[in-house]
């Protein structure tokens, strides 16, 4: 390839670079890529903080969400499962190999809280509308409720190719931000 | 003439504003079954006002993973129901109820043996769930969580019944997507809820109204104009019908303001009555005022002496029926009063009625026939049931059946009520050694005043103590929840009275009641326990039945009473025996065609039928006694057969209901009436 002809590619792929690095963030990209998510498998950081924590709390995460269930795994420092099948909420406690509590559907406090999450992953949208004002800015997917609820805010980031990065969750009681390390979706 | 007009628009103008929003309607006449005296009755209403089935709908779904899930919670909201939690850490047993459950041996060896760091972890574990600080403070309320000693650890569990409850009234509109979402999903969905029954009587009445207002006011208005070619006495009859129903809702709301719906259907009916009164008040000229005294007489007469009756009933929806119905009454005729001239001028189609005449022997041989056919050959059986009493679907009555042996399996299906002459934890004592009361009742666990003093004790050591340790442990991991240890320095026992009232708040049940003086402990058991002292069924079928039974053994009291009153009145109008052995010649013989319909349909006789059958009598009575009193003179015989068709009619077009009451009712007095309407045209006897 002659040199004109090189340095003609690399205007035209350099150009393009920077053409999809500004993008700005819509719903048809969004739904492009997460349409109809019925597989998520991720791993984060997560890190905790509240009037109760004396310092923040880190800890390991995996979810999954597979058949309509999402089982939440916190490895790090200790193991915690959280495992929500739509109606049951049961919290796994590794260590005593019991229950720590069943909160039947409609725990005022969880149940909204893990719809919204399981929305949240399946990047159901349409769903989230419903609760949530929903504004696209940049790189970031900002929620803020349309009613006053136990969530006060939730921000999503992502990279230049709409790659989940960052989950930001503000609850009345606490702040909960989860680093994405590794994310896997299936339509 | 005008003022006469104007005078009537003021009055009825008046009462109309009066009426208007006055009224709010019940829709399921169970409900009309309440406010019984007696110990069993008073139990029943306390045991009933703190039901768990109060406001709430239960659901249970097929599996969680259902879909349905999802699709009905919008309906759940949309009709104004909330999830109501069975296990709420918020709605648990207080701490000071707590105590009277624990095993004093359990809790020291709980306290001796607990791992604090073990628990600690559990803490931290949880604090890293999103959402969960907010849960940990609530369960830091208890921080060592020895409510797990009393009532377990909480573990999985599959196909829960899901509770719902509303804080509103209910809105039947907003039920309905509900409701039919649930009956199109019923193999996958079970559900049950008093608002459901109350719904299905509802909409079936609602139903029922329409159907009766459609095709009882347009049809009768035909029979009208086919025996009286004359526009002016429709007027009259649509005039006064409006009338009759402000009137009758007038006098009905200086006694009741709710109002049960049955009865704004049974109002449709009113066009029938309001035709008879019509039709012996037209046409009479003034020559004929003093024999027309005791036609009129006759048909006003018996059909109040038939209403005044039912007023003295037990029934609270035959009351107010009676109350409407002469209320309705009052108002017709005095537009009739009112409009006497008017109504001489009016004339009824010429027609031969031919007629059988009947001597003394042959009388007596017909009134033993009919005897014979009442009181030998059909034996009918006298019983309400409740499904007789109100509307419910197939698909309902499958969910209740269901509802109810889930209920069994955990031995809660059927409960009793029994006095505590002791106190009631002896009292629950006494009925375990007799084999009776079902484990699921609250005071199984009850400790006595003694163990609980030793828990108090033991925990009043040994707490605080443990909390602190906690609290610090806690505090190394970087979690500083607020622990609270403070409640067990304020416990004291509690006895077995406040421990079931402190229970209540999370098993939605009242465990005891007064009557008086008396304590009664209530209990669940397998069927009704043979014990040396009264035993009182507080299952809700059972109450409203023998309440129902007692409503129509009072009402054939009563009928007997309206008969015997009835007969007096018309002794006193028609003087002969012989006259009043043919006056009441066709009432007997509705009643033995009403005893072979029943016993052929194996129908038992509900307190329904009775009050459908004091309306034969009035009507029955009303047709032969005009005929005699009017010397079987074809021009009033043509005016009773236009009553006695349009009576036909009207109750028979009732009988196409679907609700049970009305269908009963119309059933009954449609054919009591025609075959007493056939008997007194086609007989005679003679009148002098």
């Amino acid at each position: 390839m002659a040199l004109g002809s090189k340095f003609l590619l690399i205007i035209i792929l350099s150009s393009l670079s920077s053409f999809s690095y500004g993008i700005t963030l819509t719903p048809e990209l969004l739904e492009k890529k997460y349409r109809n998510i019925t597989f998520f498998d991720g791993s984060f950081e997560q890190t905790k903080t509240s009037p109760i924590f004396i310092r923040p709390l880190t800890s390991q995460v995996r979810i999954i969400y597979q058949n309509k269930v999402m089982e939440w795994f916190s490895s790090d420092p200790k193991r915690a499962d959280l495992r929500f099948a739509d109606g049951q909420i049961l919290l796994y406690d590794a260590k005593t190999k019991s229950y720590l509590a069943k909160l039947p559907q409609g725990q005022s406090q969880a149940t909204p809280l893990i719809r919204t999450f399981q929305a949240l992953l399946t990047f159901d949208l349409k769903k989230l509308g419903d609760f949530f004002n929903i504004v696209y800015q940049d790189d970031a997917l900002t929620l803020t409720p349309k009613t006053p609820m136990k969530i006060t805010n939730i921000s999503l980031r992502f990279d230049k190719l709409q790659n989940l990065t960052q989950l930001d969750l503000d609850l009345e009681s606490e702040k909960v931000s989860m680093r994405v390390i590794k994310l896997q979706t299936r339509s | 003439m005008k003022w006469k007009i104007l005078a009537l628009i003021f009055l009825n103008a008046l009462l109309s504003l009066w009426i208007f929003n006055r009224f709010a309607t019940e829709d399921d006449i169970i409900a009309s079954l309440t406010g019984q005296q007696g110990t069993r009755h008073t139990l029943f209403q306390k045991f009933q006002d703190q039901s768990v089935f109060n406001n709430r709908i239960f659901i249970k779904f097929s599996s969680n993973e259902s879909p349905l899930r999802a699709e009905i919670n919008p309906l759940l909201a949309q009709a104004g129901y909330e999830p109501e939690n069975a296990f709420d850490p918020q709605k648990m047993l207080p701490m000071e109820g707590l105590i009277a459950v624990l095993d004093p041996t359990n809790l020291q060896n709980f306290l001796r043996q607990i791992n604090i760091s073990e628990l600690s972890d559990s803490y931290a574990n949880l604090l890293q769930l999103p959402g969960s600080s907010e849960y940990a403070q609530m369960l830091a309320a208890e921080p060592l969580q020895i409510s797990k000693l009393a009532f377990g650890e909480s573990g999985p569990q599959t196909q829960p019944i899901k509770i719902f409850s509303r804080k509103a009234a209910v809105n039947f509109d907003k039920l309905a997507p509900l409701y039919d979402f649930l009956v199109a999903h019923h193999k996958d969905i079970g559900f049950i809820g008093a608002d459901f029954f109350a719904y299905e009587n509802y909409k079936s009445i609602k139903s029922d109204i329409q159907l009766c207002m459609w095709l009882s006011i347009p049809l009768n208005l035909l029979l009208f104009v086919f025996f009286c070619p004359n526009w002016i006495l429709l007027g009259f009859l649509l005039v006064g019908t409006a009338m009759s129903y402000i009137f009758g809702l007038g006098l009905l709301g200086l006694f009741y303001t709710n109002i049960f719906s049955v009865v704004f259907a049974f109002t449709s009916t009113f066009i029938g009555f309001n035709n008879e009164y019509l039709v012996h008040f037209s046409g009479i000229s003034p020559a004929e005022r003093r024999r027309s005294f005791l036609t009129l007489g006759s048909a006003i007469g018996t059909t109040l002496i038939g209403f005044i009756v039912v007023l003295f009933g037990h029934s609270v929806v035959l009351k107010q029926i009676a109350i409407v119905s002469i209320g309705g009454m009052v108002g017709f005729v005095t537009l009739m009063l009112v409009f006497q001239d008017r109504l001489s001028q009016i004339s009824f189609r010429n027609m031969y009625i031919p007629s059988l005449k009947l001597r003394a022997p042959s009388l007596l041989v017909a009134w033993s026939l009919c005897l014979l056919v009442v009181f030998v050959f059909t034996k009918v059986s006298f019983q309400t049931d409740l499904h007789a009493f109100r509307f419910q679907s197939d698909v309902l009555t499958q969910q209740q059946t269901q509802f109810e042996a889930e209920l069994k399996k955990i031995g809660l299906a059927k409960y009793f009520a029994v006095e505590s002459d002791v106190s009631l934890n002896q009292t629950y004592d006494w009925l375990r050694s007799q084999s009776i009361a079902s484990e699921s009742h609250p005071l199984h666990k009850f400790q006595n005043q003694t163990q609980q003093s030793l828990s108090i004790q033991h925990l009043k050591e040994q707490y605080p103590a443990l909390v602190v340790e906690l609290q610090n442990d806690l505090i190394k991991r970087g979690i500083n929840l607020n622990l609270n240890a403070d409640w067990v320095q304020s416990l004291e026992p509690v006895s077995a009275e406040s421990y079931l009232d402190l229970a209540k708040q999370f098993t939605h049940h009242a465990w005891h009641a007064k009557d008086g003086e008396k304590t009664f402990l209530f209990f669940a058991a397998d069927g009704p326990p043979q014990l040396e002292k009264p035993v009182f069924d507080m299952n809700a079928k059972n109450y409203y039945e023998t309440a129902l039974n007692g409503i129509q053994s009072n009402l054939q009291m009563l009928l007997a009473i309206g008969v015997a009153f009835m007969f007096l009145y018309l002794m006193f109008l028609h003087k002969r025996l012989l006259k009043l052995g043919y006056i009441f010649l066709p009432l007997a013989l509705a009643s033995a065609t009403l005893s072979i319909y029943f016993h052929h349909n194996h129908i038992a006789v509900n307190f329904i039928h009775v009050a459908g059958f004091i309306l034969v009598i009035a009507l029955a009575l009303d047709y032969s006694s005009i005929s005699l009193a009017s010397d079987y003179n074809d021009k009033d015989r043509v005016k009773v057969l236009l009553t006695g068709l349009s009576a036909v009619l009207s109750f028979g077009i009732l009988g196409f209901a679907r609700h049970p009451v009305l269908h009963d009712l119309g059933i009954t007095v449609a054919l009591g009436s025609g075959v007493a309407l056939l008997a007194s045209l086609g007989l005679k006897v003679e009148s002098k």
